[in-house]
């Protein structure tokens, strides 16, 4: 049976533990993509802004999270997923890779154990525009490759994503864009890890940007997708969206219905996940909730 | 005002009405066609789902046309008539009711002219006659002159003058005396997507277009005719199933406009309470800027401990567990700093109950 979810950013930290899960209760779900990249952002690794939140003990780290995981237990909530921090790997900044390699990532991996998420999302490394595609696999597969142990140490996976890049001010094809390359990762990393701690998180607005459909990529991967980012955009920009709100023709857009039709044809029977937490932004605190619950029904119309 | 949603297939009225709307706006040329669906009410229901006006391209308009129009409106009790300047030759509006504007007064329904552009999504769009509001504000300005008592108004879409990169919010300033609807829609600044309000975005949830300015101006100038969501983009993309859905998010837009619209007396206009803001920021001074005279702090608290013991414009600064010290029932806390969520988590952890102030329709 497919669930239909919803990403924690955006909603928690900010509104604080018990008001925010209640407040993704009464939407209606049952799953969430627990985004701990709200605790690092993404936009302070870059710039190597760390804060000192992986600092913390492990254990005491752990008994934190133990608090999101009884507070989503007692609202009949599991997450299905997670988002760790991202990147991983930051070009001329030696430490800050060196500290999300070494601390931030186990620790999630850890902490994603904890919580029983089944799949983590990692971002592929970035490295093809500037060291060529060899290097980028070679690293990635090495990276990855050295979780293996703290994956089946702690019963998680890790799912890599399809991604883009800037490159001369405009969006291009980035790791794993390709649906055959994902499958590469995905058939190399568990083959080494002689089990299956690897999978693939098809992000539908990310396909948009480079112009490739959904569907298609569905298709292509089958088994191996494992869990979802669902949103839409403008084909311009990453802007987070909710399906069905760009465009004024049936074509337009994202084709969401052979998406689904793609999605039964490999029978995919995992969550329905919307990363659409600039929704939480752009409209009015008071249309809050009347959003969440239009993404709920978007996903229970998919599920149909 | 009076809210309501343009009616186009496949959108169904019984979509309209679920979402809570109690206005639909019609376009002709459905009545032309296979006249007015039938609204089938749920068992129960005692809402009524009226036709708020008709809508029709000004580029098609005769004399006869406008009489048939103007018969429908009254058979179906609208209350306007909205004309579509998309596309259309300048001249058509003055020629039509240089000749009608003894049967429009007779028929006492007032006629909105929408502003518009020239092109289409494959070109592109630019200016026409009817694009700024200086040119509509001339139009109607000489027909009212005709009758005895104003029939000519101004409908301003907001999508149509994204797309032409208006400053919206002082085109709506503009026309205020003359603006008797807003038809509400989004666009990407591009192409005419006529989706809902908010969607369109930059960045991670940054606006594209200036919804809370537009908003705030109309609350400055107490607007109160019609806002009709002609959100037919959106509908022409959603299954059938969520036309509901996404009709309450657009009810529940009127909702949190109407609850800005009464803010100042619903919230401040408390004389007996002692008012406290919770954040001597940035949205302090926006506060102070549009309400402080009216309606003074007693004082303010901040968690920045180095304001503690300060003042700004003669309002203290207090630590925030200087609200406990002012009875539960004398006290009226409004948070006044952009982190809603955590201050109102702190506030509930302390037990006061507060609202919220929003900076971002005034400034």
């Amino acid at each position: 049976m497919i669930d239909v979810g919803v990403q924690t950013k955006g909603i928690l930290p900010e509104m604080g533990l018990e008001e925010g899960v209640a407040f993704i209760a009464a939407a209606g779900f049952e799953r969430v993509d627990f985004n701990l990249d709200t605790f690092l952002k993404n936009s302070d690794i870059y710039t190597g802004r760390i804060n000192s939140f992986f600092d913390a003990d492990l254990d005491v780290m752990l008994a934190y999270f133990g608090e999101y995981k009884r507070t989503f237990e007692a609202y009949g909530i599991k997450p299905s997923q997670m988002h760790a921090p991202y990147p991983i790997f930051v070009p001329n900044r030696p430490d800050v890779t060196d500290y999300m390699q070494k601390v931030v990532i186990p620790k999630s991996i850890a902490i994603a154990g904890q919580m029983e998420i089944p799949w983590v999302v990692m971002h592929p490394f970035k490295l093809q525009y500037k060291f060529g595609l060899d290097v980028e696999r070679a690293m990635n597969l090495q990276y990855f490759q050295s979780l293996i142990p703290l994956l089946k140490e702690h019963h998680v996976g890790v799912c890599v994503e399809n991604l883009y890049e800037g490159v001369g001010g405009r969006i291009t094809e980035g790791t794993c864009a390709d649906p055959e390359e994902a499958i590469w990762y995905v058939g190399m990393l568990n083959a080494l890890a002689g089990e299956e701690l690897f999978g693939i998180c098809l992000d539908t607005g990310h396909m948009e940007l480079v112009r490739r459909e959904p569907s298609e990529y569905v298709r292509q991967v089958g088994s191996r997708l494992k869990i979802m980012h669902l949103h839409e955009n403008d084909a311009l920009g990453d802007l987070h969206q909710m399906p069905y709100t760009f465009g004024s023709k049936p074509e337009d857009g994202v084709d969401w219905e052979t998406f689904r039709t793609a999605l039964e044809e490999i029978g995919f029977d995992g969550t329905l996940s919307f990363e659409t937490f600039p929704c939480m932004n752009s409209f009015p605190r008071g249309a809050r909730g009347e959003v969440l619950r239009t993404i709920k029904a978007i996903g229970e119309e998919m599920v149909g | 005002m009076l809210a309501g949603v343009q009616y186009h297939a496949p959108l169904s009225l019984e979509a309209i009405a679920d979402a809570g709307f109690s206005y639909a706006e019609i376009p002709y040329e459905v009545i032309e066609g296979e006249g007015l669906p039938t609204y089938e009410k749920k068992e129960g229901e005692n809402r009524l789902l009226r036709v708020s006006g008709f809508l029709y391209p000004l580029h098609k308009l005769t004399p006869e046309k406008l009489y048939e129009i103007l018969e429908a409106c009254k058979a179906y009790q609208g209350n306007y008539i909205v004309l579509e300047t998309m596309n259309c030759e300048p001249g058509i509006f003055e020629e039509v009711v240089e000749e009608c504007y003894g049967m429009i007064e007779d028929f006492g329904i007032p006629i909105f002219l929408e502003n518009g552009c020239q092109g289409d999504d494959a070109s592109g769009y630019v200016h026409n006659e009817y694009s700024d509001v200086t040119g509509l504000i001339r139009i109607a300005n000489f027909y009212n002159r005709l009758c005895d008592r104003p029939m000519v108004g101004i409908c301003y879409n907001i999508g149509y003058g994204n797309l032409l990169a208006k400053n919206i919010r002082s085109q709506l300033y503009q026309c205020r005396e003359y603006l008797c609807m807003v038809h509400a829609n989004d666009n990407g600044g591009r192409y005419n997507d006529k989706q809902m309000p908010y969607t369109f975005t930059k960045g991670r949830g940054d606006l594209v277009t200036d919804w809370y300015h537009i908003i705030g101006e109309l609350i400055r100038m107490d607007f109160q005719g019609w806002m009709i969501f002609d959100t037919t983009g959106l509908f022409a993309r959603c299954p059938k199933k969520l036309q509901t859905s996404f009709m309450r998010i657009q009810s529940a837009l009127v909702r949190e406009w109407e609850s800005q619209y009464t803010f100042a007396e619903r919230v401040l206009g408390k004389p007996d309470k002692k008012l406290i803001l919770f954040g001597a920021g940035q949205m302090l001074v926006d506060y102070m800027q549009e309400f402080g005279k009216k309606y003074p702090p007693y004082f303010a608290v901040d968690n920045g401990q180095a304001r503690w013991g300060t003042e700004y414009m003669g309002v203290p600064i207090k630590n925030p567990k200087e609200i406990l010290q002012v009875p539960e029932e004398d006290r009226n806390v409004v948070i006044c700093c952009m982190y809603y969520d955590a201050i109102g988590a702190q506030l509930r952890e302390m037990g006061v109950e507060y609202e919220e102030f929003h900076d971002r329709y005034y400034v």
